[in-house]
């Protein structure tokens, strides 16, 4: 008896219309992350470093005040770590990164209301790191930066036995930006404890810091939110000063969106 | 559609992988030619010390092989390094620590347990705080302090307690013999002890490329007076050549002060911050990566000559008499007048 209850409810939980629309819904997806990474910072050592990764992310999309109904603004904020391992030695390094992101959204409707398309721009800005018991003098890098990144959107809802679910796809890649970045040989004992500074203050763009963030996830409805899978990709990455970082981080995602109407 | 996918992918092509220069594979070969790549793009000192890093590159990879056993291969690689002369290049790895010593061992020792806890006397004859052991010298009126390292910062309260100690001394010396160094900071710390104004003490500079004269301008180096006790009395420095690195840096910072003299045998240098890579097998490579200069833009890599030099000789040792501990009293009790504070010629 409480199985068919169940199997009911399961199958109204799944007629609940998607959230595709925007129209005065604010969507806000929060994500898990679990998976790899691998590490390279040659101020730290010239091996790249791999192990287990995790990340949490929360990004919220609402319709703009402004754009005639095709503008959404976006907010993003993760914050994502790995305790990775030398491929040489039992050496280990953490590294970890907040970023936070907001911007606008174009947002085009296809196919007969089924796809959304939807381009744009952030503005991030990122603080993070990475540290080892590798160096005495050089044992770990900071990060700290901000850009402008272009965003893309491509999400399209289908419906498996009358049930809406929806594929989407997100890429975010950097364009421009300020990023502090040591210099090559330069000691942080130089740098906060003298107060010496050298270029450490660099422009950055797809040449120098080729970087990217892409979320593929399915969602389906279950109750009063939509249960979020897939996969996503933080590629971060940066040549400056020539000292070489990368943080590549491959991660499976599963969280929840929860979509909510607003009255107004 | 398309243009839409088009615009979409288009910074996707930009991208472009930024990756690491080596495998992770250890062999000896890999080994061999990371260590040299390494030392070639950050070591710092190859042009001031006139080393021909591909001569020696030649040189030494004519001994590897894919067959050669680890030991082996670690005593060629530590003997590769030993072509740079400095104490700061360190081969690491789990069978052993390579330390280029000719820097004092070709030189006299100039120092003894022995004879420092003659100085010293019993360990309730002396005080003990902030790493440093001190007294008032036996029979004399100038006080003693004995800085074996600077692996720790001395506090504020520590030196002035140290200081105040002294209040009736008209002298000091410092004995840095043997000191080996630690960290910048805390010869800093123990140095403001010593300045009586915001004192240009030297500079530094970085390597800012691969290239071996790839360097930044030299930025100078401030040290600010303690906010405790200062010191500015005549003062002593003992050394010998197994002051190395931070205790180097310290003697630097004290010669720019015109009531310090230098008693003893020419510090062992070591001027170079050291920074660490790691290489194949797990093991470790220590190097000299960012120089400091004293106030004339001189290196003290080879380390710094004293104003007075002095050894203790074998005859010295039997007779269980400190030359340099003598010769730093005589001085100072030669140069002492009551309202002098000036000794440095």
């Amino acid at each position: 008896m409480r199985r068919i209850f169940l199997f009911r409810l399961l199958l109204a939980l799944l007629s609940l219309p998607l959230p595709l629309a925007l129209g005065a819904q604010v969507q806000r997806t929060t994500l898990f992350g679990i998976g790899g990474a691998s590490v390279l910072d040659t101020y730290l050592t010239p091996f790249s470093y791999s192990g287990p990764s995790g990340s949490v992310s929360l990004t919220t999309e609402r319709p703009a005040h402004w754009g005639g109904g095709h503008v959404s603004t976006m907010g993003h904020f993760s914050l994502c770590g790995a305790y990775t391992e030398s491929p040489v030695s039992g050496a280990h390094i953490w590294d970890g990164e907040l970023n936070l992101a907001g911007g606008w959204h174009r947002n085009w409707h296809l196919c007969d209301g089924r796809l959304r398309l939807a381009a744009g721009g952030l503005m991030e800005c990122f603080t993070g790191g990475s540290y080892g018991a590798v160096g005495g003098n050089n044992p770990g890098q900071a990060r700290l930066g901000a850009d402008v990144a272009a965003s893309g959107i491509a999400a399209y809802r289908f419906n498996v036995k009358a049930s809406p679910w929806e594929a989407a796809l997100r890429v975010d890649v950097p364009l421009l930006g300020l990023q502090f970045a040591q210099q090559y040989g330069e000691s942080y004992y130089e740098l906060f404890h003298l107060g010496h500074t050298d270029r450490n203050l660099r422009l950055t763009a797809p040449w120098n810091a080729p970087s990217l963030r892409l979320q593929a996830t399915l969602s389906l409805p279950v109750r009063h939110s939509r249960l979020t899978f897939g996969y996503g990709a933080e590629v971060r990455q940066s040549a400056l000063n020539g000292l070489r970082q990368h943080g590549w981080y491959n991660q499976f995602l599963i969280g929840f969106s929860r979509t909510i109407s607003l009255l107004r | 559609m398309k243009r839409f996918l088009l615009l979409l992918s288009l910074p996707c092509l930009l991208c472009a992988c930024i990756t690491e220069d080596y495998d992770g594979v250890s062999t000896p070969r890999a080994a061999f030619e990371a260590l040299w790549t390494t030392l070639d793009e950050r070591y710092c000192f190859f042009d001031y010390k006139q080393v021909d890093w591909q001569a020696v590159h030649d040189r030494f990879s004519r001994s590897i092989t894919d067959t050669m056993q680890r030991a082996a291969l670690f005593d060629t690689l530590a003997r590769m390094t030993y072509t740079l002369k400095d104490g700061h290049v360190n081969l690491s790895s789990s069978m052993n620590t390579s330390r280029y010593g000719a820097w004092f061992d070709d030189h006299p020792m100039n120092f003894s347990d022995s004879l420092l806890h003659k100085t010293l006397g019993r360990a309730e004859d002396f005080r003990s705080a902030g790493g440093m052991q001190y007294r008032v010298l036996a029979g004399d009126s100038i006080g003693y302090v004995r800085v074996a390292s600077f692996d720790t910062t001395p506090s504020t309260a520590a030196m002035s307690e140290m200081l105040y100690s002294f209040k009736d001394c008209p002298a000091l010396i410092l004995d840095l013999r043997s000191n080996g160094g630690g960290l910048l900071t805390a010869a800093e710390a123990l140095a403001s002890s010593f300045i009586g104004e915001h004192t240009l003490v030297g500079y530094m500079q970085h390597k800012t490329g691969k290239a071996h004269n790839a360097f930044s301008a030299p930025e100078e180096i401030w040290l600010e007076p303690s906010r405790g006790s200062r010191w500015l009395r005549p003062v002593v420095i003992l050394t010998n050549r197994r002051c190395y690195s931070a205790a180097n840096a310290f003697v630097m910072y004290m010669r720019t002060q015109r009531h310090v003299l230098q008693v003893g045998d020419t510090t062992g240098g070591g001027s170079g911050l050291p920074f660490s890579s790691e290489l194949p097998y797990g093991w470790t490579i220590r190097f000299s990566a960012s120089p400091m200069l004293n106030t004339d833009m001189e290196h003290t890599e080879w380390g710094i000559a004293p104003h007075i030099h002095a050894d203790i000789t074998s005859e010295d040792y039997r007779r269980s008499t400190d030359t340099i501990l003598e010769t730093a009293r005589k001085k100072l009790h030669e140069l002492l007048t009551p309202q002098s504070n000036t000794i440095n010629p």
